[in-house]
């Protein structure tokens, strides 16, 4: 999937938005949003567009592209068909903040349900 | 194949403790996001080779922050504990984690730690062997008594044993003198990498000689788990020169730690293996050991370490793994990136693989 797939006008990727705005830019301020959305320090907008692009029914391969274009870290699990996936966010504090997500497939590899919540780590 | 997250909590990069372990219980917590199976924990007492003295409570800290990965401990030193409140924290775990516990246990060996537990480490053997027996009879039961030296009086364990620990209790055997105990006591194997494989091969033989001598031929034992130190990285080059470099310093702190150079081993009840093994460190040197150590660690490219790992289970057939990725001073954001390759290129591949499933522990009857 690329990054322009991404729906701007739900405001999410903030990156992706300018995409959209600006669909005739080159190919090298596509990659250049794409990567910016990977590093950027909204976590709450990457984790947003999730929750609003991966819905039931769509295919694992692009489970995995928008997971990899938010910057989550991702594996299935192959036994029960599950996608765990984690996207670390600040670690200043004593707490920590992550994101993370659960998305269960069908044997055809679509997703049947998907979890998206934030997280934190530390006592 | 099951497929854990080990922590040993060694920290050897000098920092403050505090900031060590609030980054390896982070590694821990977010291991179940990542897809693990488990988190394991060990048990080790005063210096670096491992900030982890308690693993019941260290187990429970992660059974409130977790909800499904299963919470191995790699071991509980039984020896260093009084069998009645080691039975009573296991069963408090198993509470709090709704039966979420694998249970490992061991003999212990640093003479450092005995010594400063107060506990003459001539016994340990003897320790192990009565305790043992005590707490995974307590475990099934749900009462404690007995014993050839604690002489235990009749006490219930409150609150009682949920489900029970059959199938689901191990022990590490360094040793192959422990090999038959462990076979006696039902328990499964938990190999922790440190022998040649030929070593271990043999082990295994004797392990399911006595298991059916002891549990009969038609019960079969309980399929392995295996430990060890991961080091993954897509650069073939830089994952050698880092595993080396961390490995090296992981073994050189164990060898320290053990005293495996000393010889008090000699003169320590039941632990003669251990001084057959220091005279064998003592011929061939530190440096040797070291390189024999990293040969036998899963490091590597994914694909390499995936072919390790399928050579470890072509020879012990284990129902699992649960491999150290931050050890040996490494940066923690080095953890980080080795788990994180880890989790993205051998975990599903290493979780696909048939192997023997753990056992789901069974509904103890309510009293």
């Amino acid at each position: 999937m690329a990054g322009g797939n991404f729906d701007g006008a739900r405001g999410t990727c903030r990156g992706v938005v300018m995409l959209t705005r600006f669909s005739a830019l080159p190919a090298a301020l596509l990659l250049s949003t794409v990567l910016g959305c990977q590093k950027n320090e909204n976590s709450d907008d990457c984790a947003q567009m999730l929750s609003e692009r991966i819905h039931v029914g769509i295919p694992q391969g692009d489970v995995e592209q928008f997971l990899n274009n938010c910057g989550f870290t991702h594996s299935i699990d192959p036994r029960t068909n599950t996608i765990y996936a984690l996207k670390r966010g600040d670690h200043g504090g004593l707490v920590g903040q992550d994101w993370n997500a659960q998305v269960d497939l069908d044997a055809k590899q679509k997703v049947t349900s998907i979890k998206v919540e934030k997280v934190f780590t530390g006592p | 194949m099951h497929v854990g997250y080990g922590s040993g909590f060694q920290h050897l990069a000098g920092y403050s403790d505090a900031q060590f372990m609030r980054e390896e219980l982070g590694n821990c917590e977010r291991a179940e996001s990542q897809g693990f199976d488990s988190v394991w924990v060990t048990e080790h007492h005063f210096d670096s080779y491992s900030l982890s003295p308690d693993v019941c409570q260290l187990l429970s800290y992660l059974a409130g922050k977790t909800k499904r990965v299963k919470l191995g401990s790699m071991v509980i030193v039984v020896p260093w504990h009084d069998p009645m409140r080691l039975a009573e924290q296991i069963v408090l775990l198993d509470h709090y984690s709704g039966g979420r516990m694998i249970l490992g246990v061991g003999r212990g060996l640093a003479r450092r730690e005995f010594e400063g537990l107060r506990i003459d480490q001539n016994e340990g053997r003897q320790r192990f062997n009565e305790y043992t027996e005590l707490v995974l009879k307590a475990l099934e039961t749900g009462f404690m008594e007995g014993g050839e030296t604690v002489k235990q009086p009749r006490r219930e364990i409150r609150p009682r044993p949920i489900k029970s620990f059959k199938g689901r209790s191990f022990a590490a055997a360094a040793s192959r003198d422990s090999v038959p105990v462990v076979a006696r006591l039902g328990l499964g194997l938990l190999v922790i990498l440190q022998k040649a494989w030929d070593q271990v091969r043999a082990d295994f033989e004797l392990y399911h000689k006595s298991w059916r001598e002891s549990q009969g031929p038609n019960v079969e034992p309980t399929k392995p788990f295996c430990s060890g130190f991961c080091f993954v990285d897509e650069s073939a080059d830089r994952a050698e020169e880092l595993a080396r470099k961390y490995l090296a310093l992981n073994y050189r702190e164990a060898l320290d730690h053990y005293e495996m150079f000393g010889k008090h081993f000699d003169t320590t009840k039941s632990y003669e293996r251990y001084s057959d093994l220091s005279k064998y460190l003592n011929s061939i040197g530190a440096d040797k050991a070291v390189d024999d150590y990293i040969k036998l660690m899963p490091w590597g490219t994914p694909q390499q370490v995936l072919e390790k790992y399928a050579g470890m289970k072509e020879l012990i057939d284990m129902q699992g793994i649960m491999p150290n990725f931050f050890f040996g001073g490494m940066p923690h954001e080095e953890s980080v990136r080795n788990i994180n390759c880890f989790v993205k290129h051998c975990l599903p591949e290493l979780k696909s693989w048939p192997a023997a499933t753990l056992t789901e522990p069974a509904e103890l009857a309510a009293v």
